[in-house]
């Protein structure tokens, strides 16, 4: 066989051997310590009547990547109670820009979202019964097959989390991090539910996805009359120091959680109507520089900075309209 | 270059059969003669009985994977799980297709009433309102509607129409080709043997052997003269001067849920005029024999 010819041959065979591959390295890497898949256990849904309820009532962990392919997320179960449960998450200390900020908002971006933030959990849930995964194993679905009489087979959707999209659709999620709610109406008692909040992105820095989860009794649109406070801010405290001796939780409260240092003061200037958000970046910058790179990413002889910027880097703001 | 073909054969082995069989179904629909007849309470307390197409509402034809007597009071396909109380489960259709459909009608107090390849002409569509059922078409300033002219100029107004058959409300084309635009030009023609028939084509469907072809005709309320399968709370929106409202459209899960919206007075499938596919070929004749009574 001239070379040519096992040349060509050699490559078909590469042809078809290319089919096969996984392509886990396309995805995060795993994080020692942090499970790709994490199952809460049971919650009971807690009455909430006022914002300082909600707090401590709040559960809080991390959950990392697979490390392949396959997707991850955090479940749990609670029990039915005969009427409405409220199922909120909050995975981003906070989504905004100023092109969506509550208060002065621009049309056009001045400050860059903070990617390194950025991680987004989708919500779902359903019967516990419907559930295909395997709790802290296998993430699943709500999604069941029914085979018909002439034997074929139709995939019933039994997510009950219904959310309505930006133009009235639904079965939609909320995007970029943004907290994401939904209602199960009339619950029946006594029977188990399944919640599955699913690792749509991890944060680009470590992987480590913090995040905020409340179940509480009733309707989700009654919980965010009762707190009056924008949706970003009903949760709050979600973003984890990872070097926490006890991290990555879960921990339910406030007070028990490990805040990222500076987390909680910005949080709380997002959340203060009366603070310009465009100001304390600005700000933000000028004490703690942050075009440098945090001296934990920097390579050596480089200068870097020792905190954490919440505002995303300065230098890396897209031009006037641009998105 | 002998290497060269094990390599095209290499390639070729990319392609291959779906093994889908995508078909135009078509078949005829037939109507008895009693479903096309009604007798009127006339408001000068006399009685009319009449024999009109336009008695005949959207016909709804489903493909499913089959069809059974007792799961309600008239033949009804198989259905899936129900997952809650009270809740019919869905019955998965492969594909439909509707004989008249519920065009926008250009005045509110049409909304749901109208059905398309029914109606002649516009003179045809105001005397059956204003004279038949008595109940005259309303215009937006109160105003009763009495030529079709109007009719005609209101919808070219308000939809930026030019023509009669982008408004679809009355029948344009010449389909037996004798010259003339008549009764014998609409969705349904009556035979010499009293029924109504009526050509239908199912769209590029993909071909299930096995599957069973079941409908039903929606037919227009005795008393508001509208068609149950129609949600007047949606489908194009008029808002213009004084013309504020929703011109209606189909409910999206007529066949998912057919018995939601099947009420006294339609006319469905009973279990003897189905039909059930051996070949995309097959050129059915499906009977709306069944008259549905409570």
């Amino acid at each position: 066989m001239r070379a040519v010819q096992l040349s060509a041959v050699v490559l078909g065979l590469g042809l078809l051997a290319s089919c096969d591959y996984s392509g886990d390295w396309l995805f995060a890497g795993a994080v020692e310590g942090v499970p790709g898949v994490v199952h809460l256990g049971d919650l009971t849904p807690v009455q909430i009547n006022t914002f300082s309820d909600i707090a401590e009532a709040v559960v809080y962990g991390e959950v990392g990547p697979t490390g392949t392919a396959e997707v991850g997320g955090v479940t749990f179960t609670f029990q039915g109670n005969g009427g409405s449960v409220c199922l909120w998450v909050d995975p981003e200390i906070a989504t905004w820009n100023t092109a969506v900020a509550e208060t002065a908002p621009l049309r056009r971006w001045t400050w860059p979202d903070n990617v390194f933030d950025d991680g987004d959990l989708d919500i779902s849930a359903g019967l516990a019964v419907y559930y295909t995964g395997s709790p802290g194993e296998k993430i699943g679905s709500f999604e069941v097959r029914y085979t018909d009489a002439l034997g074929e087979t139709v995939p019933i959707e039994l997510n009950e989390c219904s959310m309505i999209g930006f133009r009235g659709q639904d079965g939609a999620h909320a995007g970029r991090g943004t907290p994401e709610y939904c209602t199960l109406s009339a619950t029946l008692p006594g029977v188990s539910y399944m919640v599955l909040l699913e690792n749509w992105s991890p944060p680009l820095d470590d992987s480590r996805l913090g995040y905020g989860v409340l179940l509480a009794e009733g309707d989700c649109n009654v919980l965010k009359a009762t707190a009056g406070v924008h949706e970003e801010c009903l949760i709050q405290g979600e973003a984890i120091d990872p070097s926490a001796p006890d991290a990555p939780g879960p921990w339910t409260g406030l007070s028990s959680v490990p805040v990222l240092p500076g987390a909680a003061a910005f949080e709380a200037a997002y959340c203060d109507a009366g603070v310009k958000m465009r100001d304390w970046c600005e700000e933000e910058d000028l004490t703690n520089a942050c075009a440098l790179p945090l001296c934990e990413d920097s390579a050596e002889g480089v200068d870097c900075r020792t905190v954490k910027c919440f505002c995303g880097d300065p230098t890396d703001m897209p031009n006037g309209g641009s998105f | 270059m002998r290497a060269l073909p094990l390599l095209l054969a290499l390639t070729a082995g990319c392609t291959y059969e779906e093994g889908m069989t995508i078909a135009d179904l078509t078949g005829t629909v037939v109507l008895p003669e009693e479903a096309v007849t009604r007798t009127f309470q006339k408001q000068d307390g006399t009685e009319e009985t009449l024999t009109d197409p336009r008695l005949i509402g959207p016909v709804y034809l489903g493909l499913f994977s089959g069809v059974q007597d007792g799961l309600k009071s008239y033949t009804h396909p198989l259905m899936g799980p129900m997952f809650q109380p009270g809740v019919p489960g869905d019955t998965y259709p492969y594909a439909g297709t509707t004989v008249g459909d519920l065009p926008f009608p250009c005045f509110e107090s049409l909304v749901c009433k109208v059905s398309s390849g029914r109606y002649t002409d516009f003179d045809n569509m105001v005397d059956w309102f204003t004279d038949v059922i008595e109940t005259p078409i309303v215009d937006a300033y109160g105003d009763e509607v009495d030529t079709g002219d109007y009719v005609r100029q209101t919808c070219y107004d308000l939809m930026h129409y030019t023509t009669d058959e982008e408004v679809r409300l009355t029948a344009t084309t010449d389909r037996n080709e004798d010259g003339v635009i008549d009764l014998k030009d609409l969705d349904f023609v009556q035979g010499n043997d009293g029924k109504f028939y009526a050509d239908f084509t199912i769209w590029q469907t993909q071909y299930v052997d096995g599957f069973t072809l079941w409908g039903w005709m929606d037919a227009p309320s005795e008393v508001s003269h509208m068609f149950s399968t129609c949600d007047p709370s949606q489908g194009y929106q008029e808002s213009t001067y004084s013309s504020d409202f929703a011109g209606g459209m189909q409910y999206p899960d007529l066949l998912n849920s057919p018995s939601l919206y099947i009420s006294s007075g339609d006319w469905v499938v009973s279990s003897g005029g189905t039909h059930t596919y051996s070949s995309p070929d097959d050129h059915p004749e499906i009977h709306l024999d069944f008259l549905v009574t409570e």
